[in-house]
């Protein structure tokens, strides 16, 4: 870590019952939003391969103050007594405790997975959220999805021999990290998330997606998000990085996705 | 439970401190964590020990190694001395914490082999060790690392189109997180814990304790762990059953 970067501990929610990482830079630009990083599944804050830790101090580094916290029931934070759990409301939770630290007015939401729905819930509630960047977030098939999909599965020999001999016995199954569906989240329709597109561009909410090549099973081409949700064309960028796996296994993958996060962010206060 | 930061201000390190709330002991617990995979793993399973042990009037405190979780450092910079520095410091910030001489090391999976070398390189005073699903050598567990990673390749590999593989890994990185050469080659050389310090080897159903372990020393957890299989890796290890049986079995044995 940086030597102008300092890292301060947050526990914030009612009896404390959340707790955080703001990672600060040696002087906070006020006029720049700060960023909130929420849990991708069931990983604590640190995030898949510590992915978290790195994007909160390279984006610091930049000049923006981050926090990267825990979800009440993940990690270091506890569930509320006598409720039920509700990301959504630990969410804006986090922002009103940098609101009161006087860090922040308005923010911008990163999110992974699970992390991107709960940024995306975020804004439909939020105002104070002024960007959402969402990395393997919402995405819906389409016909040319379907084509390539198939396309695939036919021209795979290897694949398609692993996948019928997978069917005849369980012993030729490759075994599929487990976790990733722990959380399960019921995802909004097609049509829910165009509306809520568009109520965020009206409200001029910044916009940025990324989609890895572990998503196959939802999407498949780098101009897949603009054919399902034409209006974001002109709004919003998407970047498809098929050689790059969901949670970033590989260090040269997390240094790309944080160099397209940079200067997607940096591009704001052009 | 207070999360603080401590140690060198060049690399601090966070921590969590358990403050004891059953009847108050004279042991403090330090917990050393696994590495990688396994950290993120067991991260919320370790929490749950540390609070078991609080409740059965253990202090404790569990942490994280410089350049791995919320400690300072960069990844790529993680250094086996300065891991087992670490510990000794947080040993230190224990005994301060609660003002108990007497330390006793729990290390889960790869942090019982640095509790160990810590312990012998560096002379870290502990009165009890408790070994949890320790591995056999430093050497065997990169080995595990190692074959998870492949397998976990090759599955990838499997499921993607031709044009959408992954490259290959950085040969300073084992599973996704990093593994400089030098901190490969300094963890060959540690080894499984000796018998020097009285010990608890606790071993969940799929694990054995090492063939010299006297069998008074071991205990089983009686549930899996499921640390070799890359199926399991990442599914959270949250023991709650076991946790909750080495503290009564810890609140047994020491003062």
């Amino acid at each position: 870590m940086s030597a102008d970067l300092r890292e301060s501990l947050l526990q914030f929610g009612e009896q404390n019952r959340l707790f955080g990482i703001i990672t600060l830079p040696a002087s906070v630009d006020p006029t720049r939003p700060a960023i909130v990083i929420s849990n991708t599944g069931i990983e604590h804050r640190v995030g898949p391969n510590r992915l978290h830790v790195q994007i909160a101090r390279a984006l610091a580094a930049a000049g923006y103050c981050v926090l990267r916290f825990d979800l009440g029931g993940l990690g270091d934070s506890d569930a509320p007594r006598g409720q039920a759990a509700s990301s959504l409301a630990d969410c804006r939770l986090a922002l009103d405790a940098l609101d009161a630290r006087r860090l922040g007015s308005r923010y911008v939401v990163i999110g992974l997975c699970s992390g991107s729905h709960d940024g995306h819930q975020l804004c439909r509630v939020d105002e104070r959220v002024v960007g959402l960047f969402n990395i393997d977030g919402y995405a819906y098939q389409n016909f040319k999805f379907r084509r390539l999909y198939w396309q695939s599965r036919f021209t795979h020999p290897l694949r398609t021999l692993q996948s019928i001999a997978g069917r005849i016995h369980p012993r030729f199954r490759f075994a599929e990290p487990q976790g990733m569906g722990a959380a399960i989240i019921e995802w909004p329709s097609q049509k829910e998330v165009a509306r809520d597109y568009q109520q965020f561009m009206a409200r001029q909410l910044n916009l940025g997606f990324l989609f890895t090549g572990d998503v196959q099973h939802s999407y498949l081409y780098a101009e897949q998000h603009y054919d399902i949700f034409p209006v974001l064309r002109d709004w919003a960028p998407v970047w498809f990085l098929p050689h790059i796996d969901h949670t970033l296994s590989r260090r040269t993958a997390r240094e790309e996705m944080i160099r397209h996060l940079r200067k997607w962010l940096l591009s704001l206060s052009d | 439970m207070i999360p603080l930061q401590f140690g060198d201000p060049e690399r601090l390190l966070l921590g969590f401190h358990h403050p004891a709330t059953g009847a108050a002991r004279r042991t403090a617990v330090l917990i050393c964590p696994s590495w990688g995979r396994e950290y993120l793993r067991s991260y919320r399973g370790v929490r749950l020990m540390a609070m078991r042990l609080a409740e059965a009037g253990f202090e404790t405190l569990r942490f994280d190694y410089s350049g791995t979780g919320d400690s300072a450092g960069h990844s790529l910079d993680a250094h086996l001395e300065h891991w087992l520095a670490d510990i000794a410091t947080a040993a230190e910030e224990l005994r301060l914490l609660s003002g108990h001489q007497d330390i006793a090391v729990l290390g889960v999976r790869f942090g019982a082999l640095l509790a160990e070398a810590a312990r012998h390189r560096l002379g870290l005073r502990v009165k009890f060790c408790i070994h949890w699903d320790a591995p056999e050598s430093g050497a065997s567990y990169a080995t595990l690392m190692q074959r998870l990673a492949d397998e976990s390749d090759i599955s990838k590999r499997l499921r993607r189109n031709r044009d959408m593989q992954l490259p290959p890994p950085d040969p300073h990185e084992l599973f996704g997180h990093a593994w400089p050469v030098p901190l490969a080659e300094a963890v060959n050389t540690l080894s499984l814990p000796s018998l020097e310090v009285p010990s608890l080897w606790y071993v969940s159903t799929d694990h054995a304790a090492p063939a010299k372990a006297p069998p008074e020393t071991v205990l089983s957890s009686q549930e899996a762990g499921h640390w070799h299989e890359l199926g399991w890796i990442n599914a959270p290890w949250v023991p709650a059953a076991p946790a909750l049986r080495l503290a009564e079995h810890l609140g047994r044995v020491l003062p």
